[in-house]
């Protein structure tokens, strides 16, 4: 099979159950992203293009160009099954166990690249540009060049935090986006993989529970101190428990929110109450729902 | 006449060890009937890794990329398998089309590469993607070890590529690193760093960067109107201002302008200069030379 200079073999996404060899000349495999071509892999003489769609009928991942004039060899799928019928079973199994370890390797380098993405979607999400909403085409075209992440991939990950509620997409922009949670989730991803410790604002089960319960308290009993949202601690410990499945509220038991700096605890003459930024702690909690979300989702997406 | 040499199988009781990194040779191990356990010694435990069943096979790497099986194979109940040597599967890569064997290895190199560039980074252009960052950083000042952290944290770029990446934008004059051991990455003007990545997506896919294909009569205008204080006025009206400037301007111009943001449409027929989009072009055009040859450079 002949080709000239710039003829494609095939394009991305298309069914072909050859294989190729290249005999003479160059090719490319390609993939446009963001009105961009980039080069994937490079075919000289002696390459094999198109294993994949032998082996297993998928579809094409890349487009394939001959740079230069091109000569291939073409193989018929009937060759590969006359030739498989005559090997021995374990052969066989070899064959399909090298595609099959090919195509997991291409699903979790995908898998892998979204995860190594994440932190600069949230980063892009998260600075600075308050107020606004995203259009989607132009994050995901950012989110390609400070990682190089494609856009089928990215957009898997906008709709992995979207369905974790931190913003909505409808007509091509990202509505509403927490800006709060992205900031403190990036910080969180950061923190750790920098740390390699739980960052402070990943709380525990217990921590949770009696900050719920200090928000629903604080609904009803709740007054302003220094425009913050404060309860007079009595208060807090008889009515809190409710809320916090049954949990025991005491001093001791805020130790943790308050070495934090979550929560405040003035005790003064008459005064004992509890104060914390409502906002804040809303935030925070919400962080502390997604937090353990996340792995599992980017996990389990294909 | 070459002879496939065949292959050995087994059953094995519950138990037995099958391969031993170390001391067995190179070989593949396919689980015909029964289960498989693959596991190591860790500070002198036994650390399971993973189970095989009838269908799976290990050691395909050994045989044919000449890696080492790193676990203990061992039979977790009563199986039976195959076993293929290195001289049983030379035996038969020798009887099997040439063309086949090149499909096999191909898959097997092509698994490799992709397990191996998960630890590089994927930017398409590091200097891009530097810039990037920078401008999302949206600081005038940035401590440099911590910006280079965050960088590398998330492009998984080396310090040294980030830290030269820095270098070369200060040495354009985008950035300044300031200080007595340049600890301080100074941004005078991130909107700089901003036309920079617009102009890298601009050479990419190889589209006119506007700022830079402006004729003088459309740079002479944007001038003008850069120091115009206006509010929303019809086209026809603005039409009208900008010929007084310059009677060669025409509607094609302001289509031009239109369609380049300088003006947005506020209502029905009103239109409203967009200054900040006037000073981002002017900018350009200021540092026209610098950011031309950066681009050129990369």
């Amino acid at each position: 099979m002949q080709l000239k200079a710039g003829d494609y073999l095939f394009m991305e996404g298309s069914f072909d159950d050859h294989l190729y060899i290249v005999k003479k000349g160059f090719l490319t495999a390609e993939r446009r992203e963001h009105g961009m071509t980039q080069v994937q892999w490079v075919f000289e003489p002696g390459s094999l293009i198109g294993e994949g769609s032998l082996l297993e009928n998928r579809p094409h991942t890349h487009a394939v160009k001959a740079s230069v004039d091109s000569e291939l060899i073409v193989l018929e799928q009937s060759e590969l099954k006359q030739s498989l019928a005559k090997s021995p079973n374990w052969f066989v199994s070899i064959v399909y166990f090298l595609s099959r370890r090919f195509r997991e390797a291409e699903k979790k380098h995908a898998q892998h690249n979204r995860i190594r993405a994440l932190p600069s979607l949230l980063f892009i999400l998260s600075q600075g540009f308050q107020n606004k909403n995203f259009d989607v085409k132009e994050v995901m075209k950012n989110l390609y060049f400070l990682t190089g992440l494609k856009s089928k991939e990215a957009l898997y990950l906008l709709q992995i935090l979207e369905s974790l509620g931190l913003f909505k997409i409808f007509d091509g922009q990202i509505h509403h986006p927490n800006y709060h949670v992205i900031q403190m989730l990036y910080g969180a991803l950061f923190f750790r993989a920098t740390r390699k410790q739980i960052p402070a604002t990943i709380l525990s089960i217990t921590d949770q529970l009696i900050l719920n319960a200090f928000v629903q308290t604080t609904k009803e009993n709740g007054f302003l101190f220094k425009e913050q949202t404060a309860i007079e601690s009595a208060t807090f410990f008889k009515m809190g428990s409710k809320y916090a499945h049954g949990l025991r509220l005491s001093n001791k038991s805020l130790d943790d929110l308050l070495n934090k700096k979550i929560l405040t605890h003035v005790t003064e003459l008459d005064s004992d109450f509890i104060y914390g930024d409502i906002d804040s702690i809303l935030d925070l909690l919400e962080l502390n729902r997604i937090y353990p979300l996340l792995d599992k989702k980017l996990i389990d997406t294909p | 006449m070459y002879k496939v040499i065949p292959p050995v199988q087994m059953c094995v009781k519950a138990g037995f060890i099958v391969f031993k990194p170390d001391e067995s040779p190179k070989q593949l191990i396919i689980v015909e009937e029964g289960k498989l356990i693959a596991y190591e010694w860790k500070n002198g435990e036994k650390s399971f890794v993973f189970e095989m069943n009838p269908g799976d096979l290990i050691g395909v790497a050994a045989l044919l990329e000449k890696e080492e099986i790193h676990y203990h194979i061992e039979a977790a109940i009563d199986s039976k398998i195959t076993i293929i040597d290195e001289e049983c599967m030379e035996s038969q890569l020798i009887k099997a089309p040439v063309w086949l064997v090149a499909l096999m290895k191909s898959l097997s190199l092509r698994t490799r590469e992709l397990k191996k560039s998960r630890k590089q980074t994927r930017s398409p252009n590091l200097l891009q993607s530097m810039t990037l960052f920078l401008y999302y950083k949206n600081a005038k000042e940035l401590p440099l070890f911590e910006t280079i952290q965050e960088y590398c944290f998330q492009t998984r770029s080396s310090i040294k590529s980030a830290y030269a990446n820095l270098k070369y934008l200060h040495s354009n004059n985008m950035i300044c690193l300031k200080g007595d051991n340049e600890e301080t990455i100074f941004i005078d003007e991130p909107m700089l760093l901003s036309i920079l990545t617009d102009c890298f997506s601009s050479k990419q896919s190889q589209s006119p960067y506007y700022p830079f294909h402006l004729s003088p009569l459309e740079k002479e205008c944007l001038l003008f109107l850069s120091k115009y204080n206006s509010s929303e006025l019809e086209s026809g009206a603005w039409l009208n201002i900008l010929q007084s400037q310059n009677p060669l301007f025409s509607a094609s111009e302001w289509i031009r302008f239109q369609e380049h943001r300088i003006f947005v449409k506020v209502s029905e027929d009103k239109f409203l200069i967009h200054q900040e989009k006037i000073r981002e072009v002017l900018l350009a055009l200021e540092n026209e030379k610098n950011i031309k040859k950066i681009i050129l450079c990369n």
